[in-house]
Parts: structure tokens; C-alpha cells; sequence
């Protein structure tokens, strides 16, 4: 999809390139947006026309603004006892909400979600290991490999990034993807509030791990590659000049645009978004099938 | 620099490498290696990082990178693997993993009154 047609008040449908690079367009009563954090506000600021100069549904200027990321902490105990780390879910067995709300003791606001995770398969413990420059080949290869394969338990510490109109993305036209479109450029950059908030959990992820047995921990923040959870950027709100969207996903200038995916949440809160994103999109489209019914 | 021309003796040196002792009889390089696309399609920039004079880090994480991954993703290494974490398991536990788990689903589909 390359661009939303609108005119002062009305979506009217969407332009999109097909496999062969055709532009076509497909007109409809209701345009629906789920493009994450990034697709969706890139999608708003490329549709601009004559009426929407800034971008579609931009009058308050945030389509774009208030990226939160969630930045990642990671701390991992390493145990003497076989731990069978490797077996049970993917991404998180147990957490604690514990450190979630403001603390007043604190010097920052907000807080974290402390998640055990699911220890590394053979493969990732390996290349691992061999980055750190643990794991040596010869005879004591798999003597280190299974000493820390299955014998380490990890924590992220996923933190409340707040919201910042400093963070934010915005149209790059020189750089294009494979289809012609305008690439993104994202300014962001981790608050003070957020890094303190990661050495924080940091701290308590290493107590737990120590007092749990691990006999050496390894722990870093931020983590590398991390900022994929995509959130604030057509964020949600009752006023029209504060907010993007209204409580039924409606974009505050075009009523027959609406957005469902994480870039409406107004805050990060320090947990994985896409139940949240999912529980808005079942009530968006329950409000929109309910208000259609009504009117027809 | 290692003075290695062709596969036969590329193998024996891997084979040195990830070298088993008798405790975790872990399948040799060699065993794994004889089926492989991955290792006949890349033996030969296996060989052409080894036989340079210099290596960069980039080379020494290509080199490991290649055969890392080729032998923790074989099917012999990783049923191997899976032998080794029951053993392990039971010896930590001394129970055994699947019985109890099995048991425990049977007996809450009985409970549920469909």
C-alpha cells in the first residue's frame, strides 16, 4: 500500500502497488490501519494531499511523535545444577510484576516487568559461548559447552518507556525501499527515567539470580537489536489537538479512518503489547460492526 | 595458517576441533559432515580462511559461524543432545520426564465433564 485517497472529511479508499509494481487503487467505505508503530504513521505521512499537508489525520502534529520502544535489560545466572533450561515456553515461563508501579522511593517514574525466559537451544549456546570467547575447541569442547548449555536461566527486564515528542520518525526521501516508497528515519533516544529504571531492574534480576544459587551472572542493558515493540505514534485520546484517535480508533479527523495496531497506545506499559494490541482490534471492529448495525 | 588442501584432511582437522571424549560420545564432525549440503557447498571458504596468513575477526566468526552451525543442527547431534539432557536430568531429579507429565494430562481430561 502506498498511499490512503482522501479528501477533506472522507477516506475513500487506498493506492497499492501490485507484483508487477502496477499502481492500483481499491476504493471502500471504512480504511482499517494495522501497520505497527512505524507502517502506519510511515502510511499517514506519505498519504499528505491538499488538505492534510502535514501528513493524513495529522492536525495535532503526532502521527509520528511519541515512539516508545521498550527498551531490553538481560541478565543471565549461570548454575552448577543441570537446570533443563532448554524445555518449557519460548519468550517467557514466570514473571513479576513486583516492580511494575511508581515507587515513590525512587528516583524515576514508572517501572518493569522482570520475565524468566526459556534458556538458549544447543545451536544459540554454541555461537554464544564462541562470542564470548568461553567455548574452545579442542579436548574441553563440549566439557564447557555442557557446562553452561541447560545450566543458565535468564531474566529480561522490559522497561516503561514514557512517552517523548523527541522520539519520533519521520518521512526520509532520499533513501527508498525496493518499491519506490519513502525509507523512515527514527530519532529516538532512551530517557534518563528509562535508564534508570533498567539499572534498577538490572540490580534486582542479579539479586534474584544470585540468591537463587547461580554461581556467576552476566548482565547488560540496553540490549542490542532490541526495539520491536512498536508503540505511541497515532496515539489515542479524547482531544483533538493531544491525541490522533479517538476510544474507537477513529482518527479525529476522518471519521471512516481507523486504526487498530500498538501505534495508538498513549503509554508503553512495561509488558509485550500484542495482547493489549489484539484486545483493540476485537473492540474497534466490535464499536464499528455495532455502530453499522445501528445506522443501517 | 594450516597447511590443509582438501576435504579429507579439512575433516580430520574439525574432527580435532569438536573433539568428543568417551563421557559425552558426541558424533564426530566427520559423521555429521558426510551428508551435509551445507559442508559441500562451503568446505571450500572453510579452507580458504584457514589457509590465510592473517585472520580478522570476521573471518574467525565466519569459520565458526559455518561450522557451529552445521553440527548443532544435524539430527544425530541433536538427538545425541536430547540423550545426554534426559540422562542428565534423571540423574539431577532421579525421576523420569515423560511418565508424570503423561499421567497428569490423562487424569484432567478425565475431570473435565464435557
Amino acid at each position: 500500500m502506498t498511499k490512503i485517497i482522501s479528501n477533506k472529511t472522507t477516506a475513500e479508499g487506498v493506492v497499492y502497488l501490485d507484483k508487477n509494481k502496477n499502481l492500483k487503487t481499491i476504493t471502500s467505505r471504512f480504511v482499517i490501519l494495522a501497520c505497527n508503530g512505524i507502517g502506519t504513521p510511515r502510511l499517514l505521512l506519505a498519504s499528505k494531499n491538499k488538505y492534510f499537508r502535514k501528513g493524513l489525520a495529522n492536525s495535532s502534529g503526532l502521527v509520528g511523535k511519541n515512539l516508545m520502544l521498550h527498551p531490553l535489560g538481560f541478565a543471565e545466572g549461570l548454575f552448577e545444577k543441570f537446570m533443563n533450561s532448554d524445555f518449557g515456553p519460548e519468550g517467557c515461563c514466570v514473571y513479576s510484576h513486583q516492580f511494575y508501579e511508581t515507587n515513590i522511593r525512587n528516583n524515576f517514574k514508572r517501572g518493569c516487568t522482570l520475565q524468566v525466559l526459556r534458556g538458549n537451544g544447543p545451536l544459540e549456546t554454541a555461537n554464544y559461548l564462541k562470542k564470548l570467547r568461553i567455548l574452545k575447541y579442542g579436548k574441553d569442547f563440549f566439557k564447557i559447552f555442557f557446562s553452561n548449555y541447560n545450566h543458565t536461566i535468564p531474566i529480561a527486564i522490559i522497561t516503561e518507556d514514557l512517552p517523548s515528542k523527541k522520539n519520533s520518525l519521520e518521512l526520509d526521501y532520499k533513501i527508498k525501499d525496493a518499491w519506490g516508497q519513502p525509507g523512515v528515519k527514527i530519532n529516538y533516544k532512551i530517557q534518563n527515567n528509562t535508564k534508570k529504571i533498567l539499572k534498577y531492574g538490572l540490580d534486582k534480576a542479579i539479586k534474584v539470580l544470585k540468591k537463587a544459587g547461580a554461581k556467576k551472572v552476566l548482565s547488560f542493558a540496553p540490549v542490542k537489536h532490541t526495539g520491536w515493540h512498536l508503540m505511541g505514534t497515532t496515539k489515542m485520546g479524547n482531544k483533538k489537538n493531544s491525541s490522533v484517535v479517538n476510544k474507537f480508533g477513529q482518527t479525529h479527523d476522518i471519521k471512516n479512518l481507523l486504526i487498530v495496531d500498538s501505534s495508538i497506545f498513549p503509554t508503553s506499559a512495561a509488558v509485550n503489547p500484542i495482547s493489549t494490541s489484539q484486545a483493540l482490534a476485537l473492540y474497534i471492529a466490535d464499536n464499528l460492526v455495532k455502530s453499522l448495525n445501528e445506522k443501517y | 595458517m594450516k597447511n590443509i588442501k582438501n576435504k579429507a584432511k579439512l575433516l580430520k582437522y574439525l574432527d580435532e576441533l569438536i573433539k568428543s571424549d568417551k563421557y559425552f560420545k558426541m558424533p564426530k564432525f566427520s559423521e555429521i559432515a558426510k551428508n551435509s549440503i551445507i559442508f559441500n557447498t562451503e568446505y571450500k571458504n572453510l579452507i580458504f580462511i584457514l589457509s590465510k596468513r592473517t585472520k580478522n575477526f570476521k573471518d574467525e566468526m565466519r569459520f565458526n559461524q559455518i561450522i557451529l552451525n552445521m553440527y548443532f543442527s544435524s539430527m544425530k547431534v541433536k538427538s545425541r543432545i536430547k540423550e545426554l539432557n534426559n540422562k542428565f536430568y534423571k540423574e539431577t531429579n532421579n525421576i523420569n520426564i515423560q511418565k508424570p507429565i503423561f499421567r497428569k494430562q490423562k487424569s484432567i481430561y478425565k475431570d473435565i465433564n464435557l
